[in-house]
């Protein structure tokens, strides 16, 4: 159990009441820029160029996320004037339709997000695989993070569920957990097990850095990415291979209760066809490490699609010629 | 609304002794093309200290919704790098003929980086310009933070993390990384459209430790955080994009979820 926040004092955090804070609709959040102040400079400067006037406001020049905004406002402005034109102009004049979505919204109340990730576990004597959640907060921005619930519910490869676990994170702290804590030491095979990882916010705030990572720990490596949900039919991987023997695994897991059957197919871009290589299934809740070496034997690289009649949730796992580094990606 | 780009996409280049392959995802590229025609400029530029190295360019072209010239969708790059050097890789892709594309994000894929004598790892890029989540920073609290939760160090077992920033804007930046749990600090200067690589273990006294580091600055910065080796920072074992301190909130309108729930089911269905 995470230990509370010592900081009783904390002061109160700001309401934020949803939808309404982007009223402003800025076109530059960095400078403070208006869409209007843009706009009536842009009329009163006829000879400005986009540079011109993004010197003169300093517009994009910190975190430059609004450049495409800015330079697509800009072109209608200078292109055609018309009714487009002025819809750009009016974001606090939100549509009728937007009014109406928004009244109901507010009738209703609100609920917390719950947010699930689905979590590759492999296990062997040179393999173990850990889970890190943080609840921590930049400086500036203390008193932004609220406590999670997160809920973890471990299946293995049959889909069997064999541990669950639920645990409260609170502001300045983090969580970490070893799966092989809850898995029978498997020797030198590598099996596979898949944890589904919930969290949801226990009060009104902002989400912060509470997004699920994960890392296999082997003898020369920690290397870890974050959890993802969703799940898909059909998935393309193009891969290449080099004289170092890396080991490419697809871990495949299937998030649903009911049974699923996937295939592997080697695909031609140019030729746009496939060619099947394997075929198999995966019970519901369960978890499958394919090796993809296996098929690609003579190939130094190959475009694999992976599909299904439901969804599966794709990672590729690379890892060394002596199993002593490991990496892991979503797909 | 068409879009005749996509936003430029970055990635860490190669380093020493490793080769860069980049597939341009072109079944899902299609998919954004209106209409059945269109010509595509694919514009790589590899920099390095300031400089640019290298320029790449490609026309691709979509005649009758296939693909009819596919050269440069595919590009290969050796690293010519010195062992301490580091460099990146703008992609940009503009539609030279066409009606356009239906977004002007490109869609994500993973760029490869392949050692003979080393471990291979993928990583995926990240957009220049025009990121949701640093949007959504700016206009809650005002600055941009990017960080990592699990960097892990293990100096017995020779491992570490690095913070990469690349900055590839035309301003010098200030950049300032915290790792807040052991009340550490430090601050690095950027120049513009270079690359620079802080080793955490160094800012870390602890033999052992697994924690959230963050990085925030005078203007946004693209990070990666990359594990290798404490001995040779050369044997990469990933790449990893950071992850940001998300100004997404905790709730949502109850009615807003049903709605979502519902458009999720209909998409489930008709895929």
């Amino acid at each position: 159990m995470c230990p509370q926040n010592k900081n009783k004092n904390k002061s109160k955090l700001r309401e934020i009441d949803y939808p309404k804070r982007n009223l402003d609709g800025l076109l530059c959040y960095c400078s403070r820029i208006s869409h209007e102040l843009f706009e009536d400079s842009l009329k009163k400067n006829v000879n400005y160029n986009i540079n011109d006037i993004c010197n003169e406001y300093n517009i994009g020049k910190k975190c430059s996320a609004c450049l495409p905004n800015v330079e697509e406002f800009y072109l209608k402005i200078r292109g055609k004037s018309g009714s487009h034109f002025r819809g750009l102009t009016n974001k606090t004049l939100p549509s009728l339709k937007k009014k109406v979505l928004n009244l109901a919204d507010s009738l209703f109340g609100n609920r917390f997000v719950i947010q699930n990730g689905y979590l590759p576990i492999i296990s062997s004597s040179f393999v173990k695989t850990w889970l890190v959640i943080s609840n921590y907060y930049p400086l500036k921005l203390i008193d932004k993070s609220v406590p999670y619930e997160i809920n973890i519910d471990l299946f293995n490869s049959n889909g069997v569920k064999i541990n669950s676990l639920n645990k409260k994170i609170y502001p300045s702290n983090n969580f970490k957990i070893c799966f092989q804590e809850f898995i029978k030491n498997s020797g030198n095979e590598i099996e596979t097990y898949f944890a589904k990882v919930s969290r949801k916010g226990l009060e009104k705030g902002l989400r912060g850095s509470i997004r699920p990572h994960f890392f296999y720990e082997s003898k020369k490596s920690m290397a870890s990415v974050h959890t993802q949900d969703g799940a898909s039919k059909r998935i393309f991987l193009d891969f290449y291979r080099s004289r170092n023997n890396d080991h490419y695994y697809l871990f495949i897991i299937n998030p649903y209760k009911y049974k699923t059957f996937y295939q592997l197919n080697s695909f031609s871009n140019k030729f746009n066809s496939f060619k099947k290589i394997y075929a198999s299934s995966i019970k519901g809740m369960g978890s499958r490490l394919v090796r993809i070496n296996d098929f690609y034997k003579n190939n130094s690289d190959g475009l694999m699609e992976c599909s299904s009649n439901n969804g599966l949730k794709h990672y590729l796992v690379i890892a060394d010629k002596k199993f002593e580094k490991f990496s892991v990606d979503h797909l | 609304m068409y879009y005749n780009y996509f936003i430029p996409t970055i990635h860490l280049g190669p380093v020493n002794g490793t080769k860069f392959i980049q597939t341009l995802p072109m079944n899902r590229i299609k998919d954004t093309i209106i209409g059945k025609k269109a010509e595509l400029e694919v514009i790589r530029n590899i920099f390095k200290d300031g400089k640019l190295t290298h320029t790449a360019k490609n026309i691709l072209k979509f005649e009758n919704s296939s693909w009819t010239k596919l050269k440069g969708s595919e590009f290969f790059w050796d690293s010519n790098c010195k062992p301490k050097e580091y460099c990146y890789i703008e992609t940009q892709i503009n539609m030279v003929s066409g009606k356009g594309f239906t977004t002007s994000i490109m869609p994500a894929f993973y760029v490869w980086y392949i050692n003979n004598d080393r471990k291979n790892f993928v990583s995926c890029g990240n957009l220049k310009y025009g990121n949701p989540r640093v949007i959504m920073q700016m206009e809650e609290f005002g600055f941009w933070v990017d960080g990592y939760p699990a960097v892990s160090i293990n100096k017995k077992q020779d491992i570490s993390y690095s913070a990469v920033i690349i900055n590839p804007y035309n301003l010098k930046g200030k950049f300032y990384i915290e790792i807040n749990e052991l009340k550490a600090k430090k601050s690095v200067v950027v120049n513009a459209k270079s690359v620079s690589r802080i080793d955490l273990n160094e800012m870390i006294n602890e033999d052992e430790w697994i924690g959230q580091v963050y990085v925030t600055g005078s203007q946004r910065g693209i990070i990666y955080f990359m594990n290798h080796s404490i001995k040779n920072n050369l044997k990469i074992s990933t790449l990893e994009h950071s992850d940001p301190y998300r100004a997404e909130l905790t709730y949502k309108p109850r009615l807003m979820h049903l709605r979502d729930l519902a458009h999720r089911k209909l998409k489930n269905k008709l895929s």
